[in-house]
């Protein structure tokens, strides 16, 4: 074999690894139930729509993360801050660009062991093909992911009708799935951000789509470019070693991911959740760590800049925000810009339970 | 409702494996999770009549079929007016895929692209290969030549846009 013929063997399993994830089937007496509840086509035997349950779920997310959205939502202008839901509604975001849902619909369920309704995925890239019998069985999925018309040319001649989500050039449009129902698509380019709604009511769909709008933050406190605190780089700044990460106690937090300085997923935590994240944080060893495995090159950590910001809070204040930098392929550390900590493998985990991050990363050694 | 012991395991166990197969040839993660939902729908209903000797075989012919049909149709279709305001894929997009190799795969005719994602993702020999496109070996050796040359020729001007990409992120 060749160089050239290596290369394109190799390029294609790094890009079959981002379909990452097993096999989960969900409990076949409950979707049979659902199933049976449901309108499927006549011409759909029942085997198939068990047999089709398929899902792939990222690793990760499989961990089982809760999201908590904060409802409290800030001013009303739709270009600069977050907007509050409506009664009955709950906000989802997604690099800036939210859409309301109902609030019965569940959040990152992960695989579809939990997913016995309508329900919302974040982020959904790659690995997470939807639960099959989701959409069979007459729930409603809707998925916030990235966009690009490179590399998402069939959604790309999908959503072809211009529309506008806040003054901003979007796209929408629609198609039939083979299993019932229709997909129903937005897609701002801009933002490269698609939101696609799978379900058998065209009119929940509209109003999901209708209610779109471009935030410059998000329902939990998360701005959507990353803020000047955010350490940038991803060397570690000079610590001072001075005292604890975070002053505690601390009354809750939120969390925000993000790459490429875009906030692409947030959580709130309550008190006791951000009090035992705290506490993990001041437990960490002044230092860095380094990232698992062999490192080729750059090209091993494509997702270097990805990172939370964790903003604890403390009475009616803010702290000071903590980064925490866990894909670079050199230093991985969580700081405060004056102290800078080793980041370890519990404290990765337990982030990831908290919002969920799909993509390239290697844990700490 | 015919015999279809077998099928949930199969699925259960090749499920994320066709997934990536799929997502290879069409290099759209909706559109592969939809091939492989319409793939597995047909080959359910034929493995109610007698389940196949060799699923993985039949499986992927099927996913293969789904995906060179859904190139044909588009193929046959008018062609869908450009937005010249939205153009091609930015510097930007082409960058932020990071990847040469894998955009000059998409840029492969559909065969081409099938024959080297069997041969060099699947490892499979020239006469599963032929069997899979429906052609000769001479065919399959044909197409996975062009392609290589395709890519060969191509990866010199692509390279320097994902250069320039990735100095201005």
């Amino acid at each position: 074999m060749n160089d050239l013929e290596q290369n394109v063997r190799d390029a294609m399993h790094r890009r079959a690894g981002d379909v990452d994830g097993g096999s989960v089937w969900p409990p076949r007496r409950d979707l049979r139930a659902a199933a049976a509840r449901s309108n499927v086509p006549n011409s759909t035997p029942m085997r198939v729509v068990l047999a089709l349950s398929v899902v792939i779920t990222v690793v990760v997310a499989s961990l089982g993360g809760l999201w908590l959205v904060n409802q409290d939502g800030g001013a009303s202008d739709r270009n600069v801050a977050s907007l509050p839901a409506p009664a009955g509604q709950q906000a989802v975001a997604f690099r800036g660009v939210q859409v309301f849902v109902p609030a019965s619909f569940a959040l990152e369920i992960p695989g579809c062991d939990g997913l016995q309704g309508d329900h919302v995925r974040v982020g959904a890239d790659g690995t997470q093909a939807l639960c099959f019998a989701a959409q069979t069985v007459g729930f409603t999925t809707v998925v916030l992911r990235p966009y690009s018309e490179a590399s998402n040319a069939e959604l790309a001649a999908l959503a072809r009708t211009p529309a506008t989500v806040s003054g901003v050039d979007a796209l929408r449009g629609s198609r039939p799935l083979i299993v019932g129902g229709s997909e129903y698509v937005l897609v701002v380019p801009s933002k490269k951000v698609a939101v696609g709604v799978r379900t058998t009511s065209p009119s929940l769909a509209a109003t999901i789509l209708d209610s779109a709008a471009i935030v410059a933050v998000d329902t939990n406190g998360c701005e959507t470019e990353a803020p000047g605190e955010l350490h940038a780089g991803t060397t570690p700044p000079a610590s001072a070693a001075t005292g604890a990460m975070v002053a505690e106690p601390v009354d809750g937090a939120s969390v925000c991911l993000y790459r490429r300085n875009i906030a692409e997923r947030s959580a709130t935590l309550d008190a006791a959740s951000a009090q035992v994240l705290a506490t993990s944080f001041n437990a960490l060893s002044a230092g860095t760590s380094r990232p698992q495995g062999p490192i080729d090159g750059p090209g091993s950590c494509p997702d270097a800049d990805a990172r939370y910001l964790v903003t604890f809070r403390s009475g009616p204040d803010d702290l000071p925000p903590v980064t925490v930098v866990f894909a670079s392929c050199t230093d991985l550390f969580v700081t405060n810009g004056s102290d800078t900590s080793a980041l370890t493998y519990a404290v990765m985990q337990d982030l990831f339970r908290k919002v969920p991050y799909i993509g390239s990363f290697r844990m700490p050694a | 409702m015919g015999d279809v012991s077998g099928f949930d395991e199969f699925v259960d166990e090749h499920g994320t494996r066709l997934l990536r197969y799929a997502y290879l040839l069409t290099h759209d993660r909706y559109a592969a999770e939809d091939l492989v939902q319409e793939s597995l729908l047909h080959v359910h209903q034929a493995w109610t009549k007698k389940p196949p000797e060799h699923p993985g075989a039949y499986v992927r012919r099927a996913i293969l079929n789904a995906y060179l049909g859904e190139k044909r149709r588009r193929a046959a279709a008018p062609p869908i007016e450009r937005d010249d305001s939205r153009g091609g894929p930015s510097l930007e997009d082409r960058a932020a895929d990071r990847d040469l190799w894998w955009r000059l795969l998409g840029d492969l005719p559909p065969r081409q692209r099938a024959a080297l994602v069997l041969r060099y993702y699947e490892d499979l020999p020239d006469q599963q290969i032929a069997f899979l496109l429906k052609c000769r070996q001479a065919t399959v050796r044909s197409l996975i030549a062009r392609g290589l040359t395709a890519i060969r020729t191509s990866s010199s001007s692509a390279d320097l846009v994902t250069t320039l990409g990735e100095e201005h992120p």
